[in-house]
């Protein structure tokens, strides 16, 4: 999320797109109904499925799953056609002012492709999708999309001085070109050839790509438009998106969430309260994952993974990897802090350079995703899987194809709460255990309120939960588990040797032992947070006296440790334990050095002082800034307000846990404020710069250079031309690291699939694509190993294949937790969703005979699940155009939490084995995503079938 | 009629996600068990209110595909018993076990309708004649079982919060109140969406009215209303609709039937005319009509019909 969870009660608008918050993230549902009372806010689903999200919604529309590209890019046209845009926000904070290389080229011009597709290797090439630059400077050529009084420092940027249309937008000066439709005779901006990519998607009338692709009612599209873009594209008004893997579960999910974002920059939505582009992740902790390096192209804090082939060393990987300008040039800090983390004493010894030589490298170009590692294991490559916390023969994409893959380890070892599918995959339906050579090992661990440590939710809030109940049984936490594993393997290698043997025993893990052999938490903390070394032999007393506030203070010479640059600064400060002492009104108790500063004591023991925690994650003080609006609406008063102004409370609670980076709650809140220093939305406002050096109110730590011009960071090229102001308003999306501009992208080259979402059908489709002869997104993967050498058994159904009519899409139900074990093993929850069931429209089963209640078998190329039959008006056939007519399309949803072991296992029978597998799962293609390759779950092809 | 101090819930459908957080936390916090079920072609189950089920969410479609895609809707009402101020179950209980109970000290009124289960003799006059078919016979408990709006939470017994057994010691060291609010039914406390909200009666009426009045200004809702103001003397759960009460699974005109009124307060063991002998044929009716009754109950309670 680029704003958080309590923060949806600022906006005006929600799409919620992918997502069905009020079944799968109930709790937030409370943030869409304050918005929806304080201020009459509206909600709008789009789903293929009227859902228990939908029903709550002001406007809901159905659509074909897989068509959101199309969708979204038509309310892009539809904000150009109307001139629907925040033109201050786009001149000044996106790339759409930026001339474009004429080399580039899109599929209006290529049938489908953009420049630079090489057939045979099935890549771009993306040399073409770049700026034009001021030859001396170096820099993008920026020019004025709208008439304003420009920044002689920054060109391009500046206070709007043009006209103004009706609804108060600024009227480009290119508007009569834009109004007549002629895109290719304006300048050769972002925002031109945005313009005509999208004009393509057009809206209105029957045969609009609205009506014919995405199966929706033109009307409706409209209606949907008008309150989504017709709303928040003014000044003060925001919208978000909420979305979910309906998004992002396909071969071109990313470019969904592509084109969403580029909506959100037209509309000047981002860096807002109440705006964004906001991910409801799947689990509590799915956030902390991805920022400690969970995914296989990524090390913590979102720093790449080295390959062998162009990181051979490590200055070549900091060359390779570290950008220009921006946050990211700082990557050396970063990456030498964590080498610090990962190999401290040998480092110091050896040198970091040789300390990168231990480091795991991957191999260019391979994919070691999920979906890539069980291809790995189906071949035979990989012998041995840990399976942590996962369920692949419930949850995994063609899951009887990872099931089969499983037979092939030697060994598996699986780390859970219950007995799950994957742990009895030897014994599935259909397979005969004796068969199956591979050895299971099953960990139990410990549940969430069985251990103590932290969570970093969706809004990257990090939150300490403590333990509540002893573990029953055997069940370890999580991280004894892999502590003790680690101490083992660090064994078993210093006794025996082997492959890369160093990278193992010099691995720095130091940590205390309690009495049960548990970690001391506190102590990797610490090393996330980051610790200047220790002079001499390292110790953990001298490393809890020296943390690093902070990862402006990281060092790039080795003398800083840090596991995860992103959350350096968790651990309170002096400045931080004065706050609290603030809050809490003990600030007189507050030690003090002998400059008279405040001194907190630190020692190796030190994990609080005077119930402050150092750790802020355990942070529990609550204080929520506020301010006060003028009846005028535009005043600001941070103190003594007048009576008639209300007071503004945006749910921004600073002292209450920590959230990444540095406890900003709102990223990119420098967009917040207009060019000359002005909050866009009063009533939204998180800063006010009071003159040119100074700023006013602060809700929430600035997502921008900060520094006045008079402080020695400031840039010694930029005194006397620029200010704070004027410097970080030229530079306000400084987290981005792309061809040298720090702002929103539009059109970008640092995805492998085009620097602008186009309209692909998913793998299996029932329809050919109207938009070109290109079917399938060309940069994905489309056939893996398995599906290319047994097409019979995991390939795909052709086009329009008349065998599998229907279009099939999965998806979560409240009662139900992802792979079940959780849920599925609970008599109460399992009794108000018993039995895997399938969704179809009342005109589909009227067809084919079928009654609520009935058995039904839904069946894929890759295989066949039963459930019972659910009629229903909530889902309904769609009319998709085919060929030059129209064709009726019945869609089939179905939940994929069921599977064949526990007390419910998705059939009738209770508590056991079943000798059916009720996997959705099963059914679902393995094929992913052009740049992360997360699975095509939310749209393949089925049939479907009366069982009794 | 109900006091304007008795304690109630206010259920907002307009709010309410149907995720079903209220259905499972009654179980959690009352220890009911499970109740065998399948699904049969909805998303509602259990299908009708048990001795282990006190709650349970219904879910309300169209059964025909409307004209438009805007006439869709999915309706979720939260069912229970209604705790009534002309509450049947109390009019026929032989026994007294049936009671009215006061939350606290001071109430004018009681309310809450419950049931001793050491009283109770298991004629199941309850179960036949309740209008809103809330009352449940356990065989094995040998009691009648319903809603008791947690009265234990709301009353603060202190014998309802045991130390939860294998307490981590971190909990109460590390957290400044480890057990956060508990003076609310379970079901309010773990509401996800602010459906369910719990007050004096006074309070969540107005509240009701309110709420009425924004869904109709604001939302456009015309239809929207209020439920439980006066149905049965009041109930003790006030609903919030956005539409007629009969879309949401509600009887419309729920009504203490006519033959109950004439066992009360003729017939039933204790009652002031009770043994007189000229109401004889009258107290045929109403003997006949309470005995039938109870026999329907029992065989549609075996059958597994809803309510």
């Amino acid at each position: 999320m680029t704003n958080h969870w309590v923060d949806l009660k600022n906006a005006d608008v929600f799409m919620i797109c992918g997502a069905n918050p009020s079944e799968n993230h109930p709790c937030s549902w409370k943030w869409l109904e304050k918005a929806r009372e304080d201020h009459g806010a509206k909600i709008i689903v789009v789903d293929p499925r009227f859902t228990r999200s939908a029903a709550r919604a002001d406007l809901f529309s159905f659509i074909r799953p897989g068509t959101d590209i199309a969708f979204f890019n038509a309310l892009i046209k539809y904000a150009i056609d109307k001139n629907y845009i925040n033109w201050e926000y786009v001149q000044n904070y996106t790339n759409a002012p930026i001339l474009v290389s004429p080399d580039f080229k899109g599929p209006w011009e290529l049938d489908g492709y953009f420049s630079g597709y090489d057939k045979e290797k099935k890549k771009y090439d993306t040399k073409t999708w770049t700026y034009q630059t001021n030859p001396a400077t170096g820099e993008p050529i920026r020019v004025q999309l709208i008439p304003i009084a420009e920044d002689p420092t920054f060109p391009g940027r500046g206070t709007p001085i043009g006209p103004t249309d009706a609804n108060g937008n600024y009227i480009p000066v290119e508007w009569e070109l834009i109004k007549a439709g002629r895109y290719d005779e304006m300048q050769p901006t972002v925002f031109a050839k945005l313009a005509k990519h999208v004009s393509r998607y057009t809206y209105e009338g029957p045969d609009s790509v609205v009506a014919k692709v995405c199966g929706m009612d033109p009307a409706k599209f409209k209606e949907i438009a008008e309150c989504y873009v017709g709303i928040t594209h003014k000044r003060d008004k925001t919208g978000n998106l909420m979305y979910a893997m309906g998004l992002t579960q396909f071969t071109f999910g990313t470019e969904k969430i592509r084109a969403f974002a580029i909506l959100q920059a037209l509309l000047g939505n981002t860096g807002l309260p109440g705006g964004g582009i906001n991910a409801l992740r799947g689990e509590s902790n799915v956030q902390g994952s991805t920022d400690f390096g969970l995914l296989s192209h990524i090390l913590t804090g979102y720093m790449s993974v080295p390959n062998s082939t162009d990181h051979p060393t490590l200055d070549k990987y900091l060359e390779k990897t570290t950008p220009k300008v921006g946050i990211w040039t700082w990557q050396p800090r970063f990456f030498k802090s964590y080498l610090m983390a990962y190999y401290g004493p040998y480092a110091k010894k050896n040198g970091l350079d040789k300390a990168y030589d231990l480091h795991p490298k991957v191999k260019k170009g391979k994919n070691y995703t999920h979906i890539g590692l069980f291809e790995d294991m189906y071949a035979g490559v990989i012998k041995g899987l840990i399976a942590w916390g996962q369920n692949p023969v419930v949850g995994g994409a063609c899951s009887n194809l990872e099931a089969e893959a499983m037979d092939k380890l030697d060994w598996f070892v699986a780390v859970d709460l219950w007995e799950t599918e994957s742990m009895n995959f030897w014994r599935r339906p259909g397979v005969e255990p004796k068969d199956i050579k591979t050895e299971v090992w099953v960990l139990p661990a410990a549940s969430s309120v069985e251990k103590s440590g932290s969570v970093t939710n969706s809004g990257r809030l990090a939150q300490y939960r403590w333990k509540a109940v002893e573990p029953p049984g055997e069940a370890k936490p999580d991280a004894w588990i892999i502590h003790q594993l680690m101490k083992a393997l660090k064994d078993l290698y210093k006794a025996e040797g082997g492959k890369a043997k160093e990278a193992i025993t010099e691995l720095f893990w130091d940590y205390e032992e309690d009495e049960h052999g548990d970690p001391d938490l506190d102590q990797i903390q610490l090393e996330i947070n980051g610790f200047t070394w220790p002079e001499g032999e390292f110790s953990w007393e001298a490393a809890f006296k020296k943390p690093v506030f902070g990862f402006a203070n990281l060092k790039d010479d080795g003398t800083t440790a840090c596991g995860a640059w992103i959350y350096c600064g968790q651990w309170a400060s002096d400045t931080d334990v004065e706050t609290a002492a603030k809050i809490l009104g003990i600030e007189s108790q507050l030690p003090k050095g002998d400059d008279g500063k405040v001194k907190v004591p630190r020692d190796k023991q030190a994990k609080e002082w005077n119930g402050i925690p150092f750790n802020k994650a355990q942070w529990h003080f609550q204080k929520t800034p506020v301010y006060w609006l003028g009846k005028d609406g535009v005043t600001i008063y941070t103190e003594n307000p007048p009576q008639d102004a209300r007071m503004i409370d945006l749910g921004v609670t600073p002292n209450w846990a920590w959230a990444w980076p540095v406890n900003r709650r709102i990223i990119y809140n420098r967009a917040s404020v207009d060019w000359s220093g002005k909050p866009f939305a009063p009533d939204k406002a998180i800063f006010t710069f009071k003159d040119d050096e100074t700023l006013g109110m602060k809700n929430d730590v600035p997502d921008f250079y900060t520094q006045p011009s008079s402080d020695p960071a400031f840039p010694a090229e930029l005194r006397g031309k620029a200010t704070m102001r004027t410097r970080s308003g030229a530079n306000p999306f400084f987290l981005n690291r792309e061809q040298g501009a720090l702002v929103a992208r539009l059109f970008s080259n640092s995805m492998v699939d085009g620097p602008f979402p186009e309209h692909y059908e998913p793998r299996e489709s029932p329809v050919k694509n109207m938009l070109s002869s290109v079917q399938n997104n060309p940069a994905a993967v489309l056939e893996w190993p398995s599906a290319k050498n047994e097409p019979d058994r995991w390939g795909f159904a052709e086009v329009g294949d008349p065998k599998y009519p229907y279009v099939c899409t999965t998806y979560r139900v409240t009662e139900h937790w992802q792979a079940g074990q959780m849920t599925r093993n609970n008599s109460w929850l399992g009794e108000a969703m018993p039995e895997n069931f399938v969704e179809i429209s009342k005109e589909l089963a009227d067809e084919l005979g079928i009654k609520s209640g009935d058995l039904v078998e839904v069946e894929s190329k890759r295989g066949k699940v039963q459930g019972v039959a659910v009629v229903t008006v909530r889902l309904k056939p769609l009319e998709i155009g085919d060929n030059g007519s129209t064709r009726k399309i019945h869609i089939v949803g179905l939940p994929w939490h069921y599977g064949f072991i526990g007390l419910f296992t998705g059939g009738p029978e209770r508590n056991g084995m079943s000798k059916k597998n009720y996997a959705a799962n099963q059914l679902t293609p393995h094929v992913g995503d052009a740049n992360t390759t997360i699975p095509e779950s939310k749209a393949f092809l089925v049939n479907l079938r009366k069982v009794k | 009629m109900a006091n304007p101090t008795d304690m109630a819930i206010l259920f907002d459908a307009s709010k309410c996600t149907g995720c079903r957080a209220c259905q499972v936390a009654c179980k959690n916090w009352n220890q009911r068990g499970y109740t065998e079920t399948h699904c049969e072609g909805t998303y509602e189950n259990p299908r009708q209110l048990t001795a282990q089920c006190w709650m349970r969410i219904l879910f309300n479609e169209p059964e025909e595909r409307p004209k438009s895609d805007d006439e869709i809707y999915w309706y979720f009402t939260k069912y229970q018993c209604m705790h009534c101020t002309d509450a049947t179950c109390v009019k026929v209980c032989p026994s007294g076990a049936t009671k009215k109970h006061k939350v606290k000290d001071g109430d004018t009124e009681a309310y809450v309708v419950k049931t001793d289960p050491k009283q109770c003799i298991g004629c199941n006059y309850c179960v036949a004649t309740c209008p809103f078919q809330a009352c449940r016979y356990d065989e094995k408990e040998k009691g009648i079982f319903r809603c008791v709006m947690c009265l234990d939470r709301i009353s603060q017994d202190p014998a309802a919060f045991p130390k939860p057994e294998h307490a981590s010691p971190d909990l109460e060291k590390n957290a400044k109140d480890p057990y956060p609010t508990r003076n609310r039914p379970a079901c309010v406390q773990t509401c996800t969406s602010g459906a369910l909200n719990y007050g004096t009666r006074e309070e969540m009426l107005a509240k009701a009215k309110e709420r009425v009045e924004f869904l109709k200004k604001e939302r456009g809702k015309e239809k929207a209303q209020v439920y439980g103001e006066n149905e049965l003397g009041g109930l003790h759960y006030i609903y919030v609709l956005e539409d007629s009460p009969d879309k949401y699974g509600l009887p419309e005109k729920p009504t203490v039937p006519a033959g109950v009124t004439i066992w009360e307060t003729l017939i039933k063991p204790g009652a002031p005319w009770g043994g007189l002998a000229l109401v004889g044929l009258v107290a045929a009716a109403g003997i006949g009509y309470v005995i039938n009754k109870r026999n329907e109950g029992l065989e549609r309670q075996a059958a597994g019909g809803g309510e």
